[in-house]
C-alpha cells in the first residue's frame, strides 16, 4: 500500500469528526508544530534533578576548591577557563551557571573545544564520556599541565585523571586521584577530599 | 517586523505539518506521547519555578544528597534507562507537574503501548491493555518498590485514588518481567518513587473544582528531621470527587435501553454515577532503614459498563480498599555488598456496602437489590535481596522471598457481609443444585476463605563483556503451595552501545500469572450460569522477546521497540462462557424444570501479541514536544477457534507539548488517538466508536514563588467517543470536563 492511499484511509477515518471539532484540532495541532515561538526557557527545578545540572554544579564547586600552579594564571585578570571535551550534555546549562559567578575575584569562561590539542587552553576540563576511547592520547597531550581534569568515564581517574563522577544510588558522586593532582601541581583542599572516594594510582590499594 | 515573524511563524508551521503528514503517510497513524526517560543533559521545561533551593548555590554536602534521574526497576539497581535490559520509559517530577497529571491512569494515557479504558468495569476502574495484552491483574504497581497490587490477584484497580502528585519519577517497565517480580508481571512493571525531602520542612497544598462537580484537594510534606540529614519524614493525602458525565444528556440514544429498562421500576430514571478516592501515603526514612504505608480507597457505581439490566441508581454502588505496608532495611557489608530486607503487610477490601442492583428476575417491576458482594485480601511477606558487585563490569542479584495469603475471593453474601470471616461464610451459604441423572441438591458455598503460601527464589547477573556489550542472564523459581509444579521463569538480554548516541538490546523474558484466588474461586450465580471454584487451576505462561534501538542526542531521545509475545496455558476466566469453562448443565429444582450451566475458570488456549512503539521527544528550548506510535496485534486460540484484539485498536497514537509561552505560563496541549477498536459490539454507539480521539489541555501560571494557578481541561472539543467495555459492547467515555485550581508551595 503506498503512502498516499494509506493516508486517505486514515483520514476518511476521521470523517465522523464534527467540524467545530475539526477545527479545534487543527488550532491544537498547529500550535503543537508552531516551533518558533519567543523563548523562555526555564530551568529545571524539581527534587530530582538531571544528571547534568548537577554536574554543572560539582564543575563550579570544583573550581571554588582547588589552588592551580601560579603560572595558570599570567595575568590577574585571567579568567578562570572550563572546557568541555567531547559531546556537550551540559546544553547551556555550565553558561547559565557561571554567568555573573567569581572564583577567587576571577571571571568564569566557558570553552568548547574543538580540537583535542586544545586541552591544554583551559584549567578545568571536562571530559566526555564520549571520547573514552581517546583517553590516552588526552592524557598524553595534557602530560602534567596544570588543568584539573574531570571525567565520567570507568577508570578515568584511576588512570591519569584527577577527578571523575560516578552513579551511586541515584546521587551523583565522584572520585579523586591525588597523586595525579599532585603531579599537576594543584591543591586539592581537604574538604573536597574528604568527600570523595579517593583513588590510589595503583587501583588495588583504593579505599574509603 | 510583523509579517517577517508571520512568515517565519507560517514556514514552520508548513514544515511541521509536512512532517506531521509525512509521518501519517508512513503509517503513523496521529501520534502518542511517551515521555521518555530524561538522559543527561536535557535542558528541558521542569518545575514551573517551585524551587526548593536553587542548585547552584548548594553546598558540595547538599549536592552530595541530591539525586539525578535513573531507573531502577528494570535490573533492581541504578542504572541508565538507556542501559536498562527492557523498554523503560521514566516520567520525572516535571513531567508530572507540567502535564497536570494527578493520578497514575492520567499518565498512562499518554503512554505508549498503553490504551487506558475508562468505566471498562467497576471493579477494575481504567482498564490498562498492554501492547494488546488484556489484563489489570498482568500489571504490577510498585510504590518505592513496595508492591501494592491486591494480594488475591485482583485486577488493579485504576481509579481516581492513586495519586502521583507526590512522585519524584514513575518508572514503566514494559514485557515480561517475573523473573525479579514475581507472579503476574506480564505486561508491565511500574514503580511510583516518591519524592524524598532535601531540606528542612517542604509541603505542597492544593484545591481545585470544575465541571461535573467535580472536586479535588491534596496535600504533600518533607522533612529533613536532624543535622545529619539521616532521619526523613514525607507524606502526601489526595481526595477527590465527581459526578462524572451525565450519560443521558451526553449520549441520549445509548441511554435509551436503560431508561426502558428503568421505566417499569420507577429508579433510576437518569443515572447516579460518582467518582470518589482517597489516597494516603507515608514514609519514615532513617539512615538505612525505612517505614511506609500507603492507603487508598474509591467508589463508583457498580453499573459503569454493565447491561441495560443493570441500574444506575444510588444503591448500585463497588467500593473497595486497600492498604500496605513496608518495612526495609539495608545492610551494608560493604560497598559493594549489600542485603536489601523488607517485611510487607498487604490488605484489601472490598467495602461490605458494595453490591450490584439488576433487574429483579422474579419481579420485573423491581430491582433486585441484594447482590452484595464481598472480598477480602491479606499478605505477609519478606524479601531479602542481595547486590553484589564483583566489579565495575560484572554485578549480580539474588534474592528469596516468602509469602503467606490469607483470601476471601469476591463473593455474594446476601444482606452483606458482617463479622469474622467465619459469620460471613455462614452469613454466605450455599448455591443449591441438582445433577441431570437426578442427584442432589449439591451445595456450592458462596464464600471461600483460601489460605496458602508461595516462594520464590532468583539469581541475576549482568556482565559488560566488551567496553560497549553488556549480557545479561537471570532465572527465578516460584514455588505455590496450591500447585505441584514450580514456576520457572528466566530471562536473557543484550545490550549494544553502538555509539555515545545509539543503544540496541535485545532481550528476552518470561512471566507467569499465578492462578489468583480471585480467579480460582469465582462463584457466583446470575440468571443464567452456576460459577463454582476450580482448584486444579494451574499458572499462566508468558514469554516476550523484544529489541529497542535507543537514540538520545542533546535535545532529541528516541525509541523504537518491536516485541513478539506468546502466551500459553491460559486462564480463562468463568464468565467468558468458553466450551472448557462449561462442567455440564445442572438444574436448580429437583424436578428439573430449570436448567442452568455450572461453570468454572479453567486453563487452556494459546494466544500471541506483537507490534512496534516508537516515541520520541525533544526540547526547544520554551517548547518540549513528545509523540508515540504503536501498533499492535493479538491473535487468540482456544477450542480451535481463533480470535483477534479482544476490544483494542491497531493503532494508537499521542501528541503533546509543553510551551514555556513566558516565565510564568506554561501550556501543554496534547491529543490521544486509536484506530478504531477491534471486535466491539458498537450498539448506538456506532459513530462514537470510530476513530476514538481525546484532546486535552493543561495550563499552569505561576503566581509568586508559593502559588500556582492550574486550569486542567479533559476532552477540550467535547468529543463524544466510546471504548470497549467488559462484555465487549461499547461504552461512552466522559466528555468535556475539567478543574481549575490553585496550589501553594511552602
Amino acid at each position: 500500500m503506498n503512502a498516499h492511499i494509506q493516508s486517505e484511509i486514515i483520514l476518511s477515518r476521521t470523517a465522523g469528526i464534527r467540524p467545530g471539532q475539526r477545527m479545534v484540532v487543527a488550532v491544537l495541532l498547529a500550535v503543537m508544530g508552531w516551533f518558533g515561538l519567543p523563548a523562555f526557557t526555564v530551568t529545571a527545578a524539581s527534587e530530582v534533578y538531571k544528571e547534568y545540572e548537577v554536574k554543572a554544579v560539582f564543575l563550579f564547586n570544583f573550581a571554588q576548591f582547588v589552588e592551580w600552579p601560579q603560572e595558570a594564571f599570567p595575568e590577574a585578570a585571567t579568567p578562570l577557563c572550563i572546557g568541555v571535551l567531547g559531546d556537550d550534555a551540559f546544553t547551556g546549562i555550565l553558561e547559565g551557571m557561571v554567568k555573573g559567578e567569581r572564583v577567587k575575584g576571577r571571571a568564569l569562561v566557558i570553552k568548547r573545544l574543538r580540537d583535542m590539542a586544545d586541552v591544554t587552553t583551559c584549567h578545568v576540563l571536562f571530559v566526555s564520556r564520549s571520547e573514552e576511547s581517546r583517553l590516552s592520547k588526552i592524557f598524553s597531550l595534557l602530560n602534567n599541565a596544570g588543568v584539573l581534569t574531570v571525567g565520567e568515564c570507568k577508570d578515568f581517574a584511576a588512570r591519569e585523571g584527577v577527578i571523575n563522577f560516578f552513579l551511586h544510588e541515584n546521587k551523583i558522586r565522584f572520585e579523586i586521584n591525588p597523586e595525579a593532582a599532585r603531579r599537576k601541581g594543584l591543591k586539592i583542599s581537604s574538604q573536597l577530599l574528604s568527600l570523595a572516594r579517593i583513588i590510589e594510582t595503583d587501583p588495588t590499594k583504593e579505599r574509603r | 517586523m510583523n509579517n517577517q515573524r508571520q512568515n517565519r511563524k507560517r514556514s514552520l508551521m508548513g514544515v511541521w505539518l509536512k512532517w506531521f503528514m509525512s509521518g501519517l503517510a508512513g503509517g503513523a497513524v496521529l501520534l502518542a506521547s511517551p515521555v521518555l526517560a530524561e538522559e543527561a543533559g536535557q535542558a528541558q521545561i521542569a518545575g514551573a519555578g517551585q524551587e526548593p533551593k536553587n542548585l547552584k548555590y548548594m553546598t558540595l554536602d547538599e549536592l552530595m544528597k541530591v539525586e539525578v534521574a535513573t531507573c531502577t526497576t528494570a535490573s533492581k539497581k541504578e542504572e541508565k534507562a538507556t542501559d536498562a535490559p527492557a523498554t523503560v520509559i521514566v516520567i520525572s517530577a516535571a513531567d508530572i507537574r507540567m502535564r497536570g497529571y494527578a493520578t497514575l491512569k492520567d499518565v498512562l494515557r499518554d503512554l505508549p503501548g498503553m490504551e487506558t479504558r475508562e468505566y471498562y468495569f467497576a471493579e477494575d476502574g481504567t482498564e490498562v491493555p498492554v501492547r494488546g495484552i488484556v489484563g489489570n491483574n498482568k500489571i504490577v504497581v510498585l510504590v518505592n518498590g513496595m508492591r501494592v497490587n491486591p494480594p488475591g490477584g485482583e485486577n488493579f484497580p485504576f481509579r481516581s485514588d492513586f495519586s502521583v502528585r507526590n512522585a519524584a519519577q514513575i518508572e514503566v517497565i514494559y514485557g515480561a518481567g517475573s523473573t525479579l517480580y514475581g507472579r503476574d508481571a506480564v505486561s508491565a512493571v511500574i514503580n511510583i518513587i516518591t519524592k524524598k525531602p532535601v531540606e528542612g520542612v517542604t509541603g505542597e497544598a492544593g484545591v481545585a473544582g470544575g465541571l461535573h462537580n467535580e472536586r479535588e484537594a491534596w496535600g504533600s510534606f518533607g522533612g529533613i528531621l536532624d543535622k545529619a540529614g539521616l532521619v526523613r519524614l514525607s507524606g502526601m493525602i489526595q481526595y477527590h470527587d465527581s459526578d462524572l458525565t451525565r450519560l443521558d444528556r451526553e449520549y441520549p440514544g445509548w441511554w435509551q435501553t436503560y431508561r426502558d429498562v428503568a421505566q417499569a421500576k420507577g429508579a433510576g430514571l437518569t443515572p447516579t454515577r460518582s467518582d470518589y478516592g482517597l489516597n494516603t501515603f507515608a514514609r519514615l526514612e532513617a539512615a538505612d532503614f525505612s517505614l511506609q504505608t500507603w492507603y487508598r480507597d474509591s467508589r463508583r457505581s457498580s453499573s459503569d459498563s454493565m447491561a441495560p439490566a443493570f441500574g444506575f441508581i444510588p444503591e448500585a454502588l463497588w467500593e473497595d480498599s486497600s492498604s500496605v505496608t513496608e518495612a526495609r532495611y539495608l545492610t551494608r557489608f560493604t560497598d559493594k555488598v549489600r542485603l536489601d530486607s523488607a517485611v510487607t503487610f498487604n490488605r484489601y477490601e472490598v467495602d461490605p456496602s458494595t453490591r450490584y442492583v439488576w433487574e429483579n428476575p422474579v419481579d420485573t417491576k423491581s430491582w433486585y437489590y441484594n447482590d452484595y458482594k464481598y472480598a477480602r485480601g491479606l499478605s505477609y511477606s519478606v524479601e531479602e535481596t542481595l547486590k553484589v558487585e564483583f566489579s565495575r563490569d560484572v554485578s549480580v542479584l539474588a534474592g528469596v522471598d516468602a509469602a503467606h495469603y490469607d483470601i476471601v475471593p469476591k463473593c455474594t453474601v446476601p444482606g452483606g457481609a458482617h463479622g469474622s470471616i467465619g459469620d460471613i461464610m455462614e452469613e454466605g451459604g450455599s448455591f443449591q443444585y441438582y445433577r441431570a441423572d437426578g442427584s442432589g441438591p449439591y451445595g456450592i458455598p458462596r464464600v471461600y476463605n483460601q489460605k496458602y503460601e508461595m516462594y520464590g527464589a532468583y539469581l541475576e547477573g549482568d556482565w559488560r563483556v566488551m567496553e560497549r556489550v553488556k549480557v545479561l542472564g537471570g532465572l527465578r523459581v516460584d514455588k505455590d503451595t496450591r500447585i505441584d509444579d514450580p514456576s520457572l521463569t528466566p530471562r536473557a538480554g543484550a545490550l549494544w552501545n553502538v555509539s555515545d548516541e545509539l543503544t540496541v538490546k535485545y532481550n528476552y523474558s518470561t512471566a507467569y500469572i499465578s492462578p489468583a484466588a480471585y480467579f480460582a474461586d469465582n462463584v457466583y450465580m446470575n440468571n443464567y450460569q452456576i460459577s463454582t471454584a476450580n482448584p486444579g487451576l494451574e499458572s499462566e505462561k508468558s514469554r516476550t522477546h523484544e529489541v529497542d534501538f535507543n537514540y538520545a542526542k542533546k535535545d532529541f531521545q528516541f525509541g523504537l521497540a518491536l516485541y513478539h509475545g506468546d502466551q500459553e496455558n491460559l486462564i480463562q476466566i468463568s464468565d467468558r462462557n468458553l466450551p472448557l469453562n462449561v462442567i455440564e448443565t445442572v438444574y436448580l429444582d429437583s424436578a428439573r424444570t430449570q436448567p442452568i450451566n455450572l461453570i468454572r475458570s479453567a486453563n487452556g488456549g494459546t494466544s500471541a501479541n506483537q507490534g512496534v512503539d516508537f516515541y520520541g521527544r525533544a526540547n526547544f528550548g520554551s517548547v518540549s514536544p513528545w509523540f508515540s506510535y504503536s501498533y499492535t496485534t493479538f491473535e487468540m486460540e482456544t477450542d480451535g477457534k481463533m480470535t483477534g484484539l479482544p476490544g483494542i485498536s491497531h493503532h494508537n497514537g499521542r501528541v503533546g507539548l509543553t510551551w514555556a509561552v513566558t516565565s510564568k505560563l506554561f501550556v501543554t496541549p496534547s491529543l490521544v488517538i486509536r484506530s478504531t477498536p477491534e471486535n466491539v459490539q458498537a450498539g448506538a454507539l456506532g459513530h462514537e466508536l470510530e476513530t476514538p480521539w481525546q484532546a486535552n489541555v493543561y495550563a499552569l501560571y505561576h503566581l509568586s514563588k508559593s502559588l500556582d494557578l492550574y486550569a486542567d481541561l479533559r476532552n477540550v472539543t467535547d468529543h463524544h467517543y466510546a471504548l470497549n467495555g467488559l462484555y465487549g459492547t461499547a461504552v461512552p467515555q466522559e466528555t468535556l470536563s475539567g478543574v481549575i485550581g490553585v496550589k501553594a508551595n511552602f
